[in-house]
């Protein structure tokens, strides 16, 4: 090779190695916000944990690219995330925060699944660094006296209080319920919710079923029921139980004056199916792009759907938006304590009561969502559409009760 | 004791002592990842007991962790108000052992009857069912999740706390690992490996210490995930039956060395450097970058790292 050749090999390469260096000193006018966490991208939560990963990207590139960073005491910050895929393992998810930490990291987002998000919360906690998450509602994360944990949802056994509060607004007022679980973790701990908000609210409780994981007939559980009917039957299964059990009542002409099934009627699927049938049917609606909140960044759920489409092919599901929420959670308290200070954070966190396209975010003094804002909404099926009917600053429609019978339904 | 066996006995204190040291000198993430290698050593040497000497290779050891974790975290949880709280833990090891102990004692005598994958795929098949129950039966609140006191003292980070514990534990593990490996016991076991038929033939009590093998391998991955439990504080099923456990402790051996003493120490240590430290911030690629270099890894180093280490050493 000629000297030449060595005297320009070298130049480019010496370029080539600056260049990163350089790079900051152009982008110095725009700080930026680092934001940790870990997600699990494979593993057992996966399917899940893609969604909220895809939240948290739709958030921070919107805040980047579109609105060009956000202000927070008169400086510009683009944010940066830092995530890792924590596989699903707590164990690993651990290091990785304990190395984020290490690092510097003030601000996290969190895992999904309450046995990933309380070890890696009370290591932020320990280090008094801030934990927003969507994907912990385990009672557990929140008795613990942590301060710098903050959940997009209710504790799992308050998560049904914005129904149970819609139960005591009908009139007349319904008297009884009974209660149809799955025997799984999601099922378990919605039942345990139901019994706590029902029988708090002065609902009696006539029956409670558990059904195996794997359900194909319910016809002995509705026997049961026709002998001891209650007022309100409120299903806590996945949506195919819930579309079986609504079938099997109808053939065996199970009434009830409603009938709450917690995941099923949201679905069209569910609706196209059970055709005429699925009217009156009340469900659990955390987020749909329909949800009438402003959101100071994205405007409203949607023009966030709308955003979030021309990112990614995967359908959007309510963690997506959840995720997003934290995001700006973060940014809106961090305006409002006019600090990246993680104390200062905090305690606009705690103060928070502000609408995102999610929900109008407020938490309890444990951290969790405070149960009728972030508790999610009441849906009912009406004229074959899913109208909000609950609560009153998102509601699109009156709750119809009692539901009229099955072979009354047009 | 020969001096092979004390030459050994002396690199295991000796490195104890130096890894006691580890929180006072190291950065919190590396005490993060310091637990979790001794926990995975701890888990891969009495894999081994088992499947390294015996040649009885378990795919579903997970299921003692599990049995371990539930055991401890019921029995502590009606202890609590009546045990102080030193005390919690030492409760929950011997009643996680107990368990573990009874459980392999019954299951022994059917599943050791079965031999290579009709073995291996029988203890997978143990690691779920025990999953199964775990999360069904109410009792065990497996799918609610169950709650670990809090046993650190006060005034210690619980990191380098569960870091001291997690050491004390591999030790204890690799101690038994090692009385075995130089007893008539673990030699019989190594003839079990090498050809279990002659071995009976030639009057080895091949039932009798297949069975010893397995219900000692139990205890110890027991109590493993006793110590581990608490150092999460909170499990549900999913945090303690991991088919991907269950793949890490045969990978331990196969990366180290099977049937060697140190062997899954090593693999141990190497798998979680590798997956934990150097990988740890591929966001996408992390387990394709892990199984292509294990893969590399046991091309180029059948017999393990030790092997590698053996063939260096001059004759």
């Amino acid at each position: 090779m000629r000297r030449r050749d060595v005297l320009l090999t070298a130049g480019l390469g010496a370029a080539a190695l600056a260049a990163p260096a350089l790079r900051p000193a152009r982008a110095q006018a725009t700080k930026t916000l680092v934001i940790g966490g870990s997600v699990p991208l494979t593993g057992a939560a996966a399917e899940t944990g893609l969604n909220v990963n895809n939240g948290y990207i739709t958030a921070a590139t919107y805040l980047n690219d579109v609105l060009g960073g956000v202000e927070i005491a008169g400086e510009k910050y683009k944010i940066e995330l830092k995530l890792f895929d924590d596989a699903s393992d707590p164990a690993r998810a651990t290091t990785l925060i304990q190395r984020q930490i290490d690092a510097g990291t003030d601000f996290f987002l969190g895992s999904f699944g309450s046995n990933i998000v309380l070890p890696t919360a009370a290591i932020t906690e320990r280090a008094k660094k801030v934990m927003v998450q969507t994907g912990g509602g385990s009672d557990a994360i929140f008795t613990r006296g942590f301060k710098y944990s903050f959940g997009m949802f209710p504790r799992a056994t308050r998560q049904f209080a914005a129904a149970s509060a819609l139960f005591k607004t009908l009139k007349p007022t319904p008297a009884t319920y009974s209660v149809i679980y799955n025997n799984d973790a999601f099922s378990k701990t919605a039942g345990e919710g139901v019994k706590l908000s029902c029988d708090a609210a002065g609902f009696k409780r006539l029956d409670q079923y558990e059904l195996p994981g794997k359900v194909t007939d319910v016809s002995s559980v509705l026997a049961s029921i026709r002998a001891n009917t209650p007022d309100l039957l409120v299903c806590v299964v996945h949506d195919q139980d819930s579309l079986l059990i609504a079938r099997q009542m109808v053939a065996t002409g199970t009434n009830v004056k409603l009938l709450f099934q917690g995941l099923g009627p949201q679905l069209a699927s569910y609706r196209e199916a059970l055709g005429k049938y699925s009217e009156a049917v009340l469900c659990s609606t955390y987020w749909d792009d329909s949800v009438p909140y402003k959101d100071p960044f994205f405007g409203s759920a949607k023009k966030f759907h709308d955003y979030y489409k021309t990112k990614f092919t995967r359908p959007i599901a309510y963690h997506v938006s959840g995720a997003a929420a934290c995001i700006e959670t973060y940014v809106i308290a961090m305006q409002n304590a006019k600090s990246l200070n993680p104390e200062a954070v905090r305690e606009a966190l705690v103060a928070a009561d502000f609408d995102t396209q999610y929900a109008h975010i407020k938490f309890t003094p444990e951290g969790d969502g405070e149960p009728l804002s972030l508790g999610g909404m009441i849906g009912q099926v009406q004229k074959g559409k899913l109208e909000t009917v609950f609560p009153e600053k998102a509601k699109s429609a009156e709750a119809v009760y009692p539901a009229p019978a099955w072979d009354k339904k047009a | 004791m020969s001096r092979r066996d004390s030459r050994a006995l002396m690199i295991m204190i000796a490195c104890a002592i130096v890894l006691a040291f580890g929180p006072a000198v190291l950065p919190p993430f590396y005490v993060r990842v310091g637990q979790l290698m001794l926990y995975s050593a701890g888990l891969g040497v009495a894999w081994a007991i088992l499947g390294g000497f015996a040649g009885y290779a378990s795919f579903g050891h997970a299921a003692f962790i599990g049995v371990g974790a539930f055991t401890a975290g019921i029995v502590e949880s009606q202890l609590s108000l009546v045990v102080p709280m030193p005390y919690l833990l030492p409760a929950g090891l011997a009643a996680g052992a107990l368990c573990c102990a009874l459980l392999s004692a019954v299951i022994a005598y059917p599943i050791l009857r079965l031999r290579g994958t009709f073995f291996a795929i029988a203890m997978l098949g143990v690691s779920h069912v025990c999953a199964e129950v775990t999360n069904n039966v109410d009792f065990f609140q497996g799918s609610m999740g169950l709650n670990f006191p809090p046993i650190a003292p006060p005034s210690v980070d619980p990191a380098n706390f569960f870091y001291e514990v997690y050491l004390a534990g591999a030790l204890l593990v690799l101690l038994v690992a090692w009385q075995i490996r130089r007893s008539r016991f673990g030699a019989g076991l190594l003839s079990i490996r090498e050809d279990e038929d002659t071995a009976r033939m030639l009057g080895v009590p091949t039932e009798r210490y297949k069975r010893q093998a397995f219900v000692i391998s139990a205890v110890l991955t027991g109590m493993m995930g006793v110590i581990y439990a608490h150092s999460l504080g909170y499990i549900t099923t999913d945090s303690v039956y991991r088919d991907d456990t269950n793949l890490s402790l045969i990978v331990y051996s196969l990366l180290g060395g099977m049937g060697t003493l140190f062997g899954p120490v090593i693999g141990a240590a190497l798998l979680v450097f590798i997956t934990q430290v150097i990988l740890a911030r591929l966001l996408d690629f992390h387990l394709f970058a892990t199984g292509l270099l294990l893969v590399l890894l046991v091309l180029l180093a059948p017999g393990g790292v030790s092997s590698l280490l053996k063939r260096r050493r001059p004759t």
